[in-house]
């Protein structure tokens, strides 16, 4: 059967976290979900930052380092 | 090892969990039940999180550490506490060289360093934190007694040099030390720099629990020290002012006083009586 947290997190996740009753599995994928989407989002205000705010001559060399 | 009968760290899971928690973003009342967990699964949970959460910008990360590679420290740890949040900043710090990480980390603002120090794994970058200079480590480690972050410290201990160690523990109070004791692993060292405290610093414990009523903070020391160290603090509560022991009388009257501290008080009020220790 599908589990969500395996879909998330891969088929390493351990036995004894799967065997968790299926609320606590529901809520511990939906934080992870919710910590995921939150780092995306810091991470793409961040590189907007970035390339916005250094300065010039260093613009070109931040833009490679975050691949953007 | 303690002779005094230091316990097993059992708040191992409680650790744990804390860790997962941060690396989450949500109180650890949030993942209620995990504690039951045995600890090897607890950690690999965690590794498999933070894979989800970062590695995918991987690629990205390892960039800006070939950058700041390439950047004087003064500018790099500017542009770093400009334009990086923490999180990823660790992230990063766990790609670069220790000389480099260490160069780095004296350029940032306590605070700064304190939470990129937080969202570090101590397991994946034990050498980048033991490369620290002691003088950053105290000055994070006090952002983080201020923020009374003292699991996120105890997670960190084991991985600082000793210069960083006894760096952290200067940088604390007593109330510090007190609320830290219990959440350390009491290994040889941790005995090694609580032995090497001064006697003001074990007078000062002493008056913390006396005047805040601390007495199960004080107990949870207690359990912990090893004999040479517990000899010491009897010495010290017998040679402190009338009122710290008479705060520790009044407790043990009031059946505030755990055994160990009220065989200190009685090993103390016999030697504060010229009695034979």
């Amino acid at each position: 059967m599908p589990d969500e947290l395996t879909d998330l997190l891969g088929p390493d996740v351990p036995a004894s976290v799967l065997a968790l009753a299926p609320e606590r599995r529901d809520r511990l994928a939906s934080l992870v979900r919710a910590a995921r989407a939150r780092e995306d989002a810091e991470m793409a205000e961040a590189t907007g930052a970035a390339l916005k705010g250094v300065p010039l001559p260093l613009r070109g060399a931040v833009r490679k380092a975050l691949g953007a | 090892m303690s002779a005094a009968g230091s316990p097993a760290p059992s708040s191992e899971p409680d650790r744990q969990v804390g860790r997962l928690a941060r690396l989450l973003g949500v109180d650890a009342a949030e993942l209620d039940g995990l504690a039951e967990l045995p600890d090897e699964d607890l950690r690999m949970l965690h590794g498999l999180v933070s894979e989800h959460l970062f590695g995918h910008a991987r690629h990205r990360f390892a960039g800006i550490a070939d950058l700041t590679r390439r950047l004087p420290g003064g500018v790099a740890g500017k542009l770093s506490e400009r334009f990086l949040p923490p999180r990823m900043a660790a992230r990063v710090a766990e790609l670069l060289d220790p000389p480099r990480a260490a160069a780095l980390a004296v350029q940032l603002s306590p605070d700064y360093l304190a939470e990129l120090a937080l969202a570090l794994d101590p397991s994946r970058s034990e050498d980048v934190i033991q490369a620290v200079p002691p003088e950053a480590v105290g000055r994070a480690a006090r952002s983080l007694f201020d923020r009374e972050e003292y699991a996120g410290v105890a997670e960190l201990v084991p991985a600082l040099s000793d210069e960083a160690l006894v760096a952290a523990v200067e940088a604390a109070t007593s109330r510090d030390l007190l609320e830290l004791a219990p959440l350390l692993v009491w290994d040889e060292r941790i005995h090694g720099v609580v032995a090497e405290l001064p006697d003001a610093r074990l007078d000062a414990l002493l008056g913390e629990v006396a005047d805040e009523g601390l007495w199960s903070h004080g107990e949870r020391l207690l359990t912990r020290l090893d004999p040479a160290v517990l000899d010491r603090l009897v010495e010290r509560a017998a040679d402190v002012g009338a009122e710290v022991v008479g705060s520790f009388e009044a407790a043990s009257a009031a059946g505030l006083l755990g055994p160990e501290s009220e065989a200190m008080l009685g090993r103390a009020l016999e030697v504060r009586a010229g009695a034979p220790k």
